[in-house]
């Protein structure tokens, strides 16, 4: 006899298709994703538009202060970024917001590095937990010195530094009422909740 | 005191670029994807290479088996189908056998619409979830009057049939000691271990 119960796999997660870099540079120079803004992340397309209305805030003004502490030359929002050599076939991330070591005019016709950077900065509303884990390793993997992650919606911010062996020793989570200086700039204190409305 | 500890939200899935189909038509169209086999699934572009080898075994049986049901000019690898209207502006499934009701030659210009359809398979290996619900709740919704899921690791054939209101009635798995006729052929019995080497 037939059965009339279908028990169904664990695994539920589609087989998407996997982008590589070569692919990803082609379809974005392409007409066809015409202002689109996207990154490649571990050979996923990521929808990097922001559609909502405190994420866009909370970008400003974070953006503002950076650019306060080190300067218009060195602040680049949307940037596409190299990571570690092993990951650049299958990546292209573009953090919200970097942090230049040199002045941006040394980057006018490759992207800058991981030993270009000072600081990336992501701002997540909806969804921090892919920020906090698949980007953080990318990071860290690279040996991006300093990540920040504004949690938008918890009202606080994420500090990974001290990568070592792929990932961040060191995540510390910061309330409004703190306030924390980024390594570049260990003077300059942001309190959290300058970067909220 | 910033907190160390930070605890990770439940949703770690990242916001992936959904596609419409419009653009994905062009995608599929351009020369650098040149032979990837794709099909586009609620906005997701997914892999359908890569195919292990008792799959395509499965395949090339149940694909001889239904030739000489129907005649080898109603059944048709790999070609893409539309679904419901609704559905179609993010999905354009390309299952791995189709069976048609009407000669190929109808089909020279435009997709088989689901009314073109009397049996649609799916041979899933690690796609077998994927197959099972959401390919499954696609295919109900453009009312395909069969489906049938071939599960090669579970040796067995997931038999849908009688799409009402968006979901298959009819759900029952045959083992490979059981028997099952198509509905467009009730006569013409498949035994399910004439399909597995």
């Amino acid at each position: 006899m037939p059965t009339a119960v279908i028990e169904l796999p664990a695994k539920l997660d589609p087989h998407r298709k996997r982008w590589t870099r070569s692919e990803y540079d082609g379809l974005y120079s392409s007409a066809l994703l015409n202002g689109q803004r996207l990154e490649l992340v571990e050979g996923e397309l990521i929808d990097k538009m922001s559609k909502n209305q405190p994420h866009v805030i909370s970008l400003t003004l974070l953006l503002g202060w950076l650019i306060q502490v080190f300067g218009l030359r060195r602040v680049i929002p949307e940037a596409p970024i190299d990571v570690a050599p092993e990951d650049i076939p299958s990546n292209e991330p573009q953090p919200d917001l970097i942090v230049l070591n040199r002045d941006l005019s040394n980057f006018t016709k490759e992207i800058p590095r991981p030993e270009d950077l000072q600081l990336v900065v992501e701002v997540a509303d909806s969804s921090p937990g892919f920020d906090l884990t698949t980007k953080a390793a990318l990071y860290a993997r690279a040996g991006i010195v300093e990540y920040w992650v504004l949690d938008v919606a918890g009202r606080r911010l994420i500090v990974h530094r001290d990568p070592q062996a792929g990932r961040y020793a060191s995540v510390a989570a910061y309330s409004e009422e703190e306030s924390v200086a980024p390594l570049g700039a260990p003077e300059s204190f942001l309190q959290v909740s300058e970067a909220f409305v | 005191m910033p907190t160390t500890f930070i605890e990770l939200p439940a949703n770690l899935d990242p916001r992936r670029k959904r596609w419409t189909r419009l653009e994905y038509d062009e995608l599929y169209s351009s020369a650098w994807l040149n032979g990837q086999r794709l099909e586009l699934i609620e906005g997701e572009v997914l892999d359908k290479m890569g195919k292990k080898r008792p799959h395509g075994n499965s395949l090339k049986l149940l694909r001889r088996w239904l030739d000489v049901v129907f005649g080898w000019r109603l059944v048709d690898h790999e070609m893409p189908i539309d679904v419901a209207p609704e559905d179609n502006p993010s999905n354009e499934p390309e299952p791995d056998l189709i069976v048609l009701k009407r000669d190929m030659s109808d089909f020279t210009k435009e997709n088989p619409r689901p009314e073109d359809l009397q049996l649609v398979v799916e041979v899933a290996d690690s796609s077998l979830g994927l197959d099972l619900t959401t390919k499954a709740a696609l295919y109900a919704r453009a009312g395909i009057v069969e489906y049938w899921v071939l599960d090669v690791a579970g040796r067995r054939l997931i038999v849908h049939r009688d799409p009402q209101a968006g979901r298959y009635r009819s759900v029952v798995a045959y083992g490979e000691h059981e028997s099952v006729a198509p509905l467009g052929a009730p006569e013409s019995f498949l035994r399910v271990g004439d399909v597995f080497v």
